[in-house]
C-alpha cells in the first residue's frame, strides 16, 4: 500500500517535472511565459495518439512502437514550436512583454482548437506504448509502466542536464538566460539559442506526453490546459528558469496529488492545497524555492 | 502656456443622452432582434469586466490573473442574495451591490500578495486564487457544487447593463484623475522611486485591487442574472483568457480601449458563432495578428478623446500648411 | 551626539553578506548646511543616501531625523516627512508629463480621501488645484516651464536632471539628497548647478546633502564634507580642511591632482 502510493508520487512527480522542465526552459531562456505550451503538449498528444495506431497495424513490438512514435511526435512538435516562435514571438522580441504573453495566448488558443476540430472532441484512449506486464516487489504487485516512466524521465533529465552543463549549446542557453546583450558580445547568436530552446521545450514535452498518455491513456483535445498550468506552478514554485527547480516543484506537487486526497475528505481539494502550498512559498521566498533573490538596484 | 482640460459637460453628457437614446429605441421599438439584443448586453457587461481588470493589469501594470476569482464571488454573492433575501425586481441595485462588496473584500485580500511577490510569480499568484476559489465554488454543496446555482431570477435588461456601465466608467476616471490614479501610473513605471517620492504604494494597490474587484463583482453579478444561472466551470481558464484578451487588445490602462476590446471581442466571437468551435481557430490567430501589428493593444494607453485632439491638431496644421504653400506657389 | 543637527548617523553599519558598504560611520548634518560626501567609486556614498531614505535598513547603528530615530521607517513615510532625494542614474516617469511627474510627488500632502475622490467633493477640487498651481510655480523657479506637457522620457539630460530636483521639491522636504547632480556635466555647467542649488537652498530653507566625485561642486559649495574610503569614514571637516588633510590627499585628492 504505502510502496505503491511511494511509486505514483515518482510517477506523477516525474511527469509533472518533465513537463515543467520542458516549460522552464522557454521560460528561462527567451524570458516568456509561453501559454501555448500546454497545446504543444496536446499536439504531442495526438501525434503519438495516430503514429502508435497506425504503427500497432503493421507490428506489435510494443517498445519499437513506442520509441518510433516518441521520434515521429517530436519531429512534429518541434516543427510547430518552431514555426509559432518564427511567426508569433520573434516579431515581438523588442514589444513589451504582456504582448508576447497575450500572442502566446493566441497561438494557444488557435493550436487548441485546431486540434479538437481535426480530432473531434471525444476523448482518445492511447494505445499501451509499454508492455503491459506486473511485476512484484516486496509482496506488492506494480504494473511495470509506471516503473518505466520513472526511469525513463530520469534517464531523459539526466541528459538533459549533460547537454545544459557539458555542452557549447549549454553554456550559451545558460548565458542568453542571464543576459541577451552580454551574450550577444559574446557571439552568442541569441535567436539561434532561442529556437534550440523552444526545440528542447517540444521534444521534452512530447516525451512527458508520451509518460502521461501510458499512465491515464484517456485523454481529449483540452488536455494540455491542466499540463500547462500544473507546469507553469511547479515552474515557479521551484524558481524561474531553474531545472533543478523545475524538479523540486513537479515532484512537490506529485507529492501533493498524491497524499493530499488520502487525507482530505474530497480529493479536489488537492487543487485547494496545492496552490496554498505555492501561494505560501511565494509569499516566504518570492522568487520561488531555488530561485536567485535579486537585490533591487537604486 | 498651459491650457487646462476642464471636464466638459457638453461633451460627456451629450455622448451620454444620444446612447441611451439609442438603446431604448432600439429597445422598446424592437427595431434589432432578440439575440442581437443580447450581444449588446454582453457588450456592456463585459466592457464593466474590463473596466475592473484594467485597473490592476492596466494602470497599475501588474499581470494579474484574479480576475476570474472576482467574478465568481460576485456572481454567487448576488445569486445567493437573490435566491435567499433580495427577491423583488426593485432590489436589483441591493444585489449587483452586494456582489460587488463581497468581489471587493476578496479583492482587498488579493491586495496584500502584491505589496512583497512581483511579476510572473504574482501572475502565479492570482492564477491560484482563481483557481482555488473554482475549485472550492465546485466543492460546496450550498451553492449547488459542479451544478451550480440554477433558476437565478433574470432581472438584468439593457438599462442595468449600460447604467451600471456609465457608473463604472464614471467612478475610473474619477480614480484616475485623482492623486490614487497617478499614484498607479507612477508604480507602474517605478515602484521604488514612486515610493521615494513619497507615494503609499500598499494603500494604492489596496484601492486598486479593490475598485478592480467591485467592478468586476458587478458585471459577474449583471451576467448570472442576465443567463438566470451559474455554474463553476464558466470562470475558469477562459474566463481568464477572455478577459486577458479583451484587456491587451483594446490597450492598457484606457477607458477607451477597455470598452472597444470588449466589443470587438463580443462581437468577433458572437459573429463567429456559425462557424462553430473553428471560431476559437479564427480568433486566435487574429489575436497574434493583432499584437504583432499594434503590439500595444488599440488604444495603447490613450483616450478617445487624446485620439480626436490628435486629428483635430492634424487638419489646423495641414491647413495652415496648405495656406503657406499657397503663399510660396503665389 | 549634537541635538541642533537636523541628520545623524551614529555608528551606522551596512553589509551585504560580507560586503561592508558602510562600516561604522558617524557624521551630524546642521540645518541650512550644504553637506558634502566624496570619495571613490565603491566607497559607500550612495548606501549612505539607501539607508538615510529608507530603502536599505542599516544592520546596525542609529539614524536620527530632527532627533527621531528613523531607521525602520518605510521609505515613503521618510520621504513624506521631509527627506527626499533625487537619483544618480534619473528615475523619472519618463511616461508621464513633466507636470504630472511633479504632481505625483505631492501624494503625502494631499488632503482628501477616496470619499472626496469619489463624490468630487470641493476639498479635492480645491486640492488639485492647489498642487497644480504649486507644481507650475516649482517648475517656474527651475526654468522648466516650457516641458510642462511634455512627457519626461522625451526631454534632453540637462533637463531631466532639473526635473528630478523639482519633483524632489514637490515633496516639500526639508533635507534634499542629491546623488550625483553633477554627473557628464562640464565646468560650464558645474557652476550653473553651484548656483541652482544654492538658490534652492535659500528658497526653500533647506539642508542639502551632495554625493558627488566634482570636486568644483563640492569644494565651491559645501560647508562640511564627509570624506569615506571602502565604506569607512576618512575624514570630516571644512573644504579647506579636507584639501589639506595628509590622509585624504593620498587616498583620494592626491590621485586627482596627479591627473589634473
Amino acid at each position: 500500500m504505502l510502496l505503491q502510493q511511494f511509486i505514483n508520487f515518482l510517477q506523477l512527480g516525474s511527469i509533472y517535472a518533465l513537463a515543467a522542465i520542458s516549460f522552464s526552459m522557454v521560460y528561462g531562456i527567451a524570458g516568456l511565459v509561453n501559454f501555448a505550451h500546454g497545446s504543444v503538449f496536446t499536439i504531442a498528444m495526438y501525434l503519438l495518439f495516430y503514429a502508435s495506431t497506425l504503427l500497432f497495424k503493421i507490428t506489435s513490438a510494443t517498445w519499437g512502437v513506442f520509441v518510433l512514435s516518441l521520434m515521429i511526435a517530436s519531429l512534429g512538435t518541434s516543427i510547430v514550436a518552431i514555426l509559432m516562435e518564427r511567426i508569433a514571438y520573434k516579431p515581438l522580441r523588442n514589444a513589451p512583454p504582456i504582448s508576447v504573453v497575450v500572442s502566446s495566448v493566441g497561438v494557444g488558443m488557435l493550436l487548441e482548437y485546431l486540434a479538437l476540430n481535426l480530432a473531434g472532441s471525444k476523448a482518445k484512449r492511447m494505445p499501451n506504448l509499454i508492455p503491459d506486464i506486473t511485476i512484484d516487489i516486496a509482496g506488492t504487485t506494480i504494473p511495470l509502466f509506471k516503473i518505466m516512466i520513472i526511469v525513463i524521465a530520469f534517464i531523459a533529465m539526466i541528459i538533459l542536464s549533460l547537454l545544459v552543463r557539458k555542452t557549447q549549446l549549454g553554456v550559451a542557453m545558460r548565458a542568453v538566460s542571464q543576459d541577451k546583450t552580454a551574450a550577444a558580445f559574446m557571439g552568442i547568436d541569441s535567436n539561434r539559442v532561442i529556437t534550440y530552446s523552444f526545440i528542447f521545450g517540444a521534444v521534452l514535452a512530447t516525451i512527458a506526453a508520451g509518460l502521461y498518455g501510458s499512465a491515464y491513456s484517456i485523454f481529449a483535445y483540452n488536455v494540455g490546459d491542466t499540463i500547462n498550468w500544473w507546469s507553469f506552478i511547479a515552474a515557479v514554485l521551484g524558481g524561474i528558469g531553474s531545472i533543478e527547480g523545475a524538479v523540486l516543484g513537479g515532484f512537490i506537487l506529485g507529492g501533493i496529488n498524491v497524499i493530499a486526497p488520502m487525507v482530505l475528505p474530497v480529493s479536489s481539494y488537492k487543487d485547494i492545497v496545492a496552490f496554498g502550498v505555492l501561494i505560501f512559498v511565494l509569499l516566504i521566498k518570492p522568487t520561488g524555492l531555488l530561485g536567485k533573490n535579486a537585490a533591487e538596484k537604486v | 502656456m498651459i491650457t487646462k482640460r476642464k471636464n466638459h459637460l457638453l461633451g460627456d453628457v451629450i455622448p451620454v443622452i444620444i446612447i441611451a437614446a439609442i438603446l431604448i429605441v432600439l429597445k422598446e421599438f424592437k427595431l434589432i432582434s432578440t439575440s442581437r439584443l443580447l450581444i449588446l448586453q454582453y457588450i456592456g457587461l463585459y466592457s464593466i469586466f474590463v473596466l475592473g481588470i484594467n485597473m490592476v493589469n492596466g494602470y497599475l501594470g501588474i499581470f494579474s490573473l484574479a480576475h476570474a476569482g472576482f467574478m465568481a464571488s460576485g456572481a454567487y454573492a448576488a445569486a445567493i442574495s437573490s435566491k435567499y433575501f433580495f427577491k423583488e425586481s426593485w432590489m436589483f441595485p441591493l444585489i449587483l451591490l452586494f456582489g460587488g462588496l463581497i468581489a471587493m473584500l476578496i479583492g482587498l485580500i488579493m491586495s496584500i500578495p502584491s505589496f512583497k511577490a512581483k511579476g510572473d510569480y504574482l501572475a502565479i499568484i492570482t492564477l491560484g486564487f482563481s483557481l482555488i476559489v473554482q475549485s472550492f465554488l465546485q466543492n460546496w454543496r450550498f451553492v449547488g457544487a459542479s451544478k451550480g446555482i440554477n433558476n437565478v431570477a433574470k432581472f438584468t435588461n439593457i438599462y442595468w447593463v449600460y447604467g451600471c456601465l456609465l457608473f463604472a466608467i464614471i467612478i475610473v476616471r474619477k480614480f484616475i484623475n485623482s492623486k490614487y490614479g497617478r499614484s498607479l501610473k507612477a508604480i507602474r513605471e517605478d515602484q521604488v522611486a514612486s515610493e521615494l517620492v513619497s507615494v503609499d504604494v500598499k494603500r494604492a494597490k489596496t484601492i486598486a485591487f479593490a475598485v478592480s474587484a467591485f467592478l468586476i463583482g458587478i458585471s459577474g453579478a449583471l451576467l448570472v442574472h442576465l443567463l438566470g444561472y451559474t455554474s463553476p466551470s464558466a470562470y475558469g481558464y477562459t474566463n481568464i483568457v477572455d478577459g486577458l484578451v479583451m484587456v491587451y487588445l483594446g490597450g492598457m490602462g484606457s477607458i477607451t480601449g477597455s470598452i472597444v476590446g470588449a466589443t470587438l471581442w463580443q462581437i468577433l466571437i458572437q459573429t463567429l458563432k456559425n462557424l462553430g468551435t473553428w471560431r476559437w481557430v479564427v480568433g486566435g490567430g487574429l489575436l497574434c495578428v493583432i499584437m504583432i501589428f499594434l503590439t500595444n493593444g488599440i488604444f495603447g494607453n490613450k483616450e478617445l478623446s487624446d485620439a480626436i485632439h490628435a486629428i483635430r491638431k492634424y487638419f489646423s496644421r495641414s491647413k495652415t500648411n496648405k495656406t503657406i504653400s499657397e503663399e510660396t506657389t503665389k | 551626539m549634537n541635538n541642533e543637527a537636523i541628520v545623524s548617523f551614529k555608528n551606522v553599519c551596512m553589509y551585504f553578506g560580507g560586503v561592508k558598504a558602510i562600516d561604522d560611520i558617524s557624521f551630524d548634518v546642521d540645518e541650512g548646511q550644504v553637506f558634502g560626501i566624496i570619495g571613490p567609486n565603491g566607497a559607500g556614498k550612495t548606501t549612505i543616501f539607501n539607508v538615510l531614505s529608507g530603502i536599505y535598513k542599516p544592520t546596525s547603528g542609529d539614524i536620527y531625523f530632527h532627533n527621531r530615530r528613523i531607521n525602520n521607517l518605510p521609505p515613503n513615510y521618510i520621504t513624506g516627512n521631509g527627506i527626499t532625494r533625487t537619483f544618480q542614474n534619473i528615475r523619472l516617469f519618463e511616461n508621464q508629463t513633466v507636470l504630472d511627474n511633479l504632481k505625483i510627488a505631492h501624494y503625502s500632502h494631499i488632503r482628501y480621501g477616496i470619499m472626496d475622490v469619489i463624490f468630487t467633493s470641493n476639498r479635492f477640487k480645491k486640492e488639485e488645484e492647489r498642487i497644480e498651481e504649486e507644481s507650475l510655480a516649482i517648475l517656474d523657479f527651475m526654468n522648466l516651464t516650457a516641458y510642462a506637457e511634455q512627457k519626461a522620457g522625451a526631454l534632453p539630460y540637462g533637463a531631466q536632471r532639473r526635473i528630478e530636483i523639482a519633483r524632489a521639491l514637490s515633496c516639500k522636504p526639508e533635507v534634499l539628497l542629491l546623488d550625483e547632480p553633477a554627473a557628464g556635466m562640464n565646468p560650464v555647467e558645474i557652476d550653473e548647478l553651484n548656483q541652482l542649488i544654492l538658490k534652492i537652498r535659500n528658497q526653500f530653507n533647506l539642508t542639502v546633502l551632495v554625493v558627488e566625485h566634482q570636486m568644483r561642486l563640492v569644494m565651491e559649495i559645501c560647508n562640511e564634507i564627509l570624506v569615506t574610503n571602502f565604506g569607512r569614514k576618512l575624514a570630516i571637516g571644512k573644504p579647506n580642511d579636507i584639501k589639506n588633510n595628509p590622509e585624504v590627499l593620498e587616498a583620494y585628492l592626491g590621485k586627482v591632482k596627479s591627473n589634473e
